[in-house]
């Protein structure tokens, strides 16, 4: 079953150009995964005319390292500052942060690092053994699926606020106001833009997220900054010990399964992922466990399951050429570039490249997680650097961000806006992950819903007689429910 | 002393600007040139724009940056474009949206308000259904509106079509060729139309079939597809990229800029990646881009107006 990863492992050994090259990208994907405001597709976007050059093997050992390595980046400065690097990240931000809090944030990113490898391994065994099935599977993801498995997106907002499910909803609302700025997905007639060219696509996202989490963050930090030297005190940078790895194991291998099959849904990638794996984790908690102050399953669950989501990206792109994020539209690029055309027919006529495509895989997420523990004690490092000098840092580094993704001046007035906005948030008591949520899935259930319309002639029979959306329904129902349910004991607690 | 000091250094300036000024009647392009690409990084548009740069720098001298501006369907990278200076320096990447855009009132610049340097490609549409239709005459299939489309709104192709045959088929809206390939092979709609390159994959394997092609003569890269045209239906529609500069640009500096970027584009490098990417080759002079994309501008215009 595996002696194709096992060729492709030969293959990749015999050439040490290409180790070198991917630890240059696992450690080029870190930075600037951690970085707020760069992202994955920017950097893999700049280095693949570089690549054009480079024998193929090499080229997807730069592309798919700094793939895999940024995907965890987003996850250090997460649980650092509560400024997630990528959106993938944001869930991380829940737990991470809050553990760190506590001064362990050593232990924190330990869990990041070892969720992370181990979920991309998981994906990558997945993707040599059940890719073809995969693939076919989610082909029969028509409309009415899409907007099922938004519409569950959608109800974990219900799960993350527990603690104040109005206000939760609030936010979420608020997000879908957002989402719905821009040109109408079905009819392409401008909606909210008030004559705006840079509407027209909608509120840029990345921009929008450093906003929400990385400006108000640097306020609060502002208000105390000369009275407090550093953003947290006494931290250790211990890892974790054997048993708790061992309790968090079966969260990792159950996230990461749920991550790599999202992931290969085309259209829903790591963001998703590791919410729906949060939230699973959150329903399944122990009585002991208590998610949002620091539980370890609640970093390890999004983490692998962000992580799996790379894996299982590359299912639709290799076996179907059908690009699911952005990150594999570049990839696609460089397949194409490289003279390979991805298809059924790539697994057969090119197995050598897909063979080392798979060992490079693997190889990266190894990497990545030796060097991630390897970095702890620097990425900690981090936090005891004076505020005085890390807050400007961040500001500066949000700003330039969110200019490079687009070289556009609007969208820092975009991030400037939502980090005043996250900051009356913050101030309200009101948790800013539902305009996230809402923002990344409000569009695809729209545009899903009105699709699924069009194709049944208005008839809403789809809502019921399609089995995957049937289940994907119920289980937003279900989340909904017992949010509520455990939102009236957790009062009920409190009151006694 | 100090006086001395700053005469000098106004003497300085002046002769440096005098000296600067001198060099400006030097040939053209003495700095570096940008080419803004108004869709995103790994796109068709953007793989073509850096392939091009590459070639482009030798015959130019000079280093050529890509800046990507993406939004409103490329309205937001040509409006900034349109706004730059035109000295020959900023330049962008043209595709078909910079005709349809401002029909549509959905763009403030058009093609007018640039001058177009050279195109690259034309990739015309091309009639994908999955392997089970196989056999599905294409004509009958044109002219039977039980049979559902999935394709960009407006879908451009399937209206040149219904211009012709006067069936109107259900059109299911999806974004780009990532979207309307899965919903052709998961048969969720019966037909799309498509570029080869997009489908190129799933073609080899047999899993999509294409039926007919939406172009004058047939393509080198199906050459056993049929085009529209020899069936009896007149419909011709394409995808195109080309290279543009502000309104305004001088015309020795267009001249240049053509001559170099036609050199480029006739290496055979270049013309190993357009092949590789299955990307149509049909190269277009100055003037006749414009009149291209006024023949365009005409027939959309015709075709959004009923």
């Amino acid at each position: 079953m595996f002696s194709n990863l096992m060729q492709g492992l030969m293959s990749v050994f015999s050439n040490p150009m290409v180790f070198l090259l991917m630890i240059f990208g696992v450690v080029s994907g870190i930075t600037i995964g951690a970085l707020p405001g760069l992202t994955s597709t920017m950097a893999m976007a700049v280095l693949l005319p570089v690549t054009f050059g480079m024998e193929a093997k090499m080229s997807f050992a730069l592309l798919l390292s700094v793939y895999c390595g940024a995907i965890y980046g987003g996850s250090i400065t997460a649980i650092l500052i509560n400024t997630p690097g990528t959106p993938s990240a944001a869930a991380t931000t829940f737990d991470g942060y809050a553990l760190a809090k506590r001064g362990q944030a050593g232990k924190a990113l330990a869990t990041s690092t070892l969720s992370s490898s181990i979920g991309g391994i998981i994906s990558v065994l997945l993707l040599t053994t059940i890719a073809p099935i995969l693939a076919k599977f989610t082909l029969r993801f028509a409309a009415p699926e899409f907007f099922a498995l938004a519409v569950f997106g959608l109800s974990i907002i219900a799960s993350i606020s527990n603690k104040n499910i109005v206000k939760g909803l609030m936010a979420g609302f608020f997000g879908l106001i957002i989402a719905s700025i821009g040109l109408d997905p079905i009819s392409a007639i401008p909606r909210f833009t008030f004559g705006r060219t840079e509407l027209l696509s909608g509120v840029a996202f990345i921009p929008l997220m450093v906003g929400l989490f990385a400006l108000p963050q640097c306020f609060v930090e502002m208000e105390s900054m000369f009275k407090e030297k550093t953003i947290l005190k006494g931290v250790h940078s211990k890892l974790i010990n054997f048993k708790e790895f061992l309790s968090i194991l079966p969260t990792i291998i159950k996230s990461a399964l749920m991550g790599a099959f999202i992931g290969a849904v085309p259209g829903a990638g790591g963001d998703i992922a590791a919410f729906t794996a949060y939230n699973e984790a959150k329903r399944n908690a122990k009585k002991n466990e208590n998610f949002g102050t620091g539980e370890l399953k609640g970093i390890a669950a999004p983490e692998a399951a962000n992580n799996a989501s790379t894996g299982g990206a590359m299912i639709p792109l290799l076996s179907l050429a059908v690009p699911g994020d952005s990150n594999t539209a570049v990839l696609l690029g460089g397949l194409i570039i490289m003279g390979l055309q991805p298809g059924p027919l790539l697994f057969t006529q090119q197995s050598d490249i897909v063979n080392s495509i798979f060992a490079i895989m693997l190889l990266a997420n190894v990497f990545m997680g030796i060097i991630g523990l390897a970095g702890i004690r620097f990425f900690v490092k981090a936090l005891s650097v004076p505020k005085q000098i890390i807050v400007p840092v961040v500001l500066t580094l949000s700003v330039v961000g969110s200019y490079s993704m687009n070289n556009s001046i609007f969208d820092v007035f975009v991030t400037i806006v939502f980090g005043i906005i996250g900051y009356v948030m913050l101030k309200a008591d009101v948790i800013v992950s539902p305009i996230v949520l809402a923002v990344i899935l409000g569009p695809m259930a729209e545009t899903n819903y009105r699709r699924a319309l069009i194709m049944f002639d208005g008839n809403y029979s789809f809502l019921y007689n399609r089995p995957i959306t049937v289940v994907f329904l119920s289980l937003a129902i279900f989340t909904i429910v017992s949010s509520l349910f455990k939102q009236k004991l957790f009062k009920r607690g409190v009151s006694r | 002393m100090r006086k001395l000091l700053v005469l000098f250094i106004c003497i300085a300036l002046v002769s440096v600007s005098v000296f600067a000024s001198g060099t400006k009647e030097a040939a053209f392009p003495e700095r570096n040139i940008q080419i803004i690409v108004p869709y995103a990084a790994g796109g068709g548009t953007d793989a073509v724009a850096r392939a091009i740069a590459q070639f482009a720098e030798p015959h130019l001298g000079q280093p050529i940056t890509i800046i990507n501006k993406t939004g409103g369907g490329g309205a937001v990278g040509w409006a900034e474009a349109a706004k730059a200076r035109p000295d020959g320096y900023t330049l962008t990447m043209f595709a078909p949206n910079i005709v349809n855009l401002s029909i549509m009132n959905l763009s403030p610049v058009g093609y007018k308000e640039f001058e177009p340097i050279l195109m690259f490609n034309n990739d015309p549409g091309t009639i994908v259904v999955a392997k089970k239709n196989a056999n599905l005459n294409v004509v009958e299939m044109l002219n039977d509106n039980k049979y559902k489309s999935g394709g960009e709104n407006p879908n451009f192709y399937l209206l040149t079509i219904q211009a012709q045959t006067g069936v109107i088929h259900q059109d299911i809206p999806y974004g780009g060729a990532a979207e309307r390939v899965p919903a052709v092979l998961g048969g969720h709609v019966d037909f799309a139309i498509v570029n080869v390159g997009e489908a190129k994959g799933q073609i080899d394997a047999g899993e999509l079939v294409p039926l007919a092609v939406m172009s004058e003569k047939r393509l080198d890269a199906v050459p056993n597809v049929p085009t529209l045209k020899e069936l009896g239906i007149d419909a011709q529609m394409g995808s195109w990229r080309g290279l543009a500069a502000p309104k305004g640009t001088p015309k020795e500096v267009i001249a240049i800029l053509e001559d170099a970027f036609t050199k480029a584009a006739n290496e055979q490098g270049f013309k190993d990646f357009m092949k590789k990417a299955a990307f149509n080759i049909d190269f277009k002079s100055s003037a006749d881009f414009w009149t291209f994309m006024e023949e365009q501008d005409v027939a959309t215009t015709k075709m959004l107006s009923k």
